[in-house]
């Protein structure tokens, strides 16, 4: 269960309070994704849990092309539309509350789907893939960042910590499970790319991902946090606790799919998905 | 103002599925479904596109919706 004692703030509640969003890999990894879902200048992009609109202002700068952002929290959208005021973007980008497990497109309406550090906080992974699925035209592609155990944790202290400080069940899908979801939603040209945290580069990157001025909004704003909110020094001291080493076992999986006609509404059959499993050569294990 | 073309692929997230979940765009501040007639607010510029807020109003006639929708 997340830890809902009044005197912590949920974590995604956080974030938009202080306007920023992470996800492991930073600015190299949204590279990564939008690489691997050929996202290009005549496209029409949604990103959803679009958080501030970081990864939104940067397709439509840097690639040129339209961007939808949904995120499910008010707070984040308003300062998502207000960045791209300020950065003048125009009409290239728009924001819309919405939940990622049911969105409010019709099918086929981007020509690709990116989804940045939001599964893992969501029961339902294959459903918000097939859901992401739906609303992609066939040929284009979906991508996932996501968080994955890279080597088992030691001991039981490491899978609390992701449940008491970031709200996520830490029971976290295998790379193997990923392309799983993404079998079953009908994706195929499945490409993974599994990261440690070991590259430092990578690591840095994740403040490229913003401006000097949106850097420094986010320092101001954490900072008149911590002054008048006890339920965000209360945040810090918890995330001070972090166990030793946590990231040597926590890394990320980039996960990217095509999008084939026709999408399938409900889950394949079981035995469907073993079928494939077994023509690919992969181990099946019996799940719940 | 929502510009046109960004409200075309807007959908009702409760019938997409299943229908068409076409939206009438009313009075500039609401996105009534065409087939399940939940209200969808749109607050500051912004379509607040979620079920349970499209809920809130499925009840409450088209004319006696507040314009501009209230403010969370």
């Amino acid at each position: 269960m997340p830890n809902n004692s009044p005197s912590r703030i949920p974590y995604l509640d956080l974030q938009a309070a202080i306007g920023a969003t992470r996800h492991m890999g930073g600015l190299e990894a949204t590279k990564d994704l939008v690489c691997l879902c050929r996202v290009g200048p005549a496209h029409h992009v949604l990103d959803v849990g679009c958080g501030p609109g970081t990864t939104a202002r940067l397709l439509a700068r840097e690639v040129g092309c339209r961007v939808t952002g949904v995120d499910i929290r008010p707070a984040m959208i308003a300062r998502a539309i207000e960045a791209a005021r300020s950065a003048r973007l125009g009409s290239r980008v728009a924001f819309r509350v919405a939940d990622a497990r049911s969105l409010p497109f019709g099918d086929g309406a981007f020509d690709a789907v990116l989804c940045e550090s939001v599964a893992t906080f969501v029961e339902d992974k294959p459903g918000l893939v097939r859901e992401l699925a739906r609303v992609t035209k066939p040929g284009g592609r979906i991508g996932f960042n996501e968080e994955v155990w890279v080597k088992p944790p030691p001991s039981d202290e490491y899978m609390a910590f992701m449940r008491h400080n970031m709200d996520v069940e830490p029971d976290l899908p295998a790379a193997r499970d990923w392309e799983g979801f993404l079998l079953s939603a009908g994706l195929q040209d499945i490409e993974t790319r599994v990261f440690d945290r070991a590259d430092a580069g990578r690591e840095s990157s994740q403040k490229r991902r913003y401006s000097l001025a949106d850097g420094l909004r986010i320092l101001v704003r954490s900072g008149w946090l911590y002054l008048v909110n006890p339920a965000f020094r209360e945040y810090k001291r918890l995330w001070k606790q972090m166990p030793e080493g946590l990231f040597e076992y926590l890394g990320y999986g980039i996960f990217a799919g095509r999008v084939t006609v026709p999408h399938p509404k409900k889950d394949l059959p079981v035995g469907t998905v073993r079928s494939i499993y077994r023509q690919a050569g992969w181990d099946w294990t019996e799940r719940k | 103002m929502v510009s046109q073309d960004l409200l075309e692929i807007l959908r009702c997230p409760a019938c997409v599925r299943e229908k068409d979940g076409l939206l009438e765009h009313y009075k500039d501040s609401w996105l009534i479904c065409q087939d399940c007639g939940r209200k969808y607010p749109i607050v500051d510029d912004i379509p607040v596109m979620l079920i349970d807020e499209g809920d809130k109003w499925v009840e409450t006639a088209k004319e006696s919706l507040p314009v501009p929708p209230p403010a969370k």
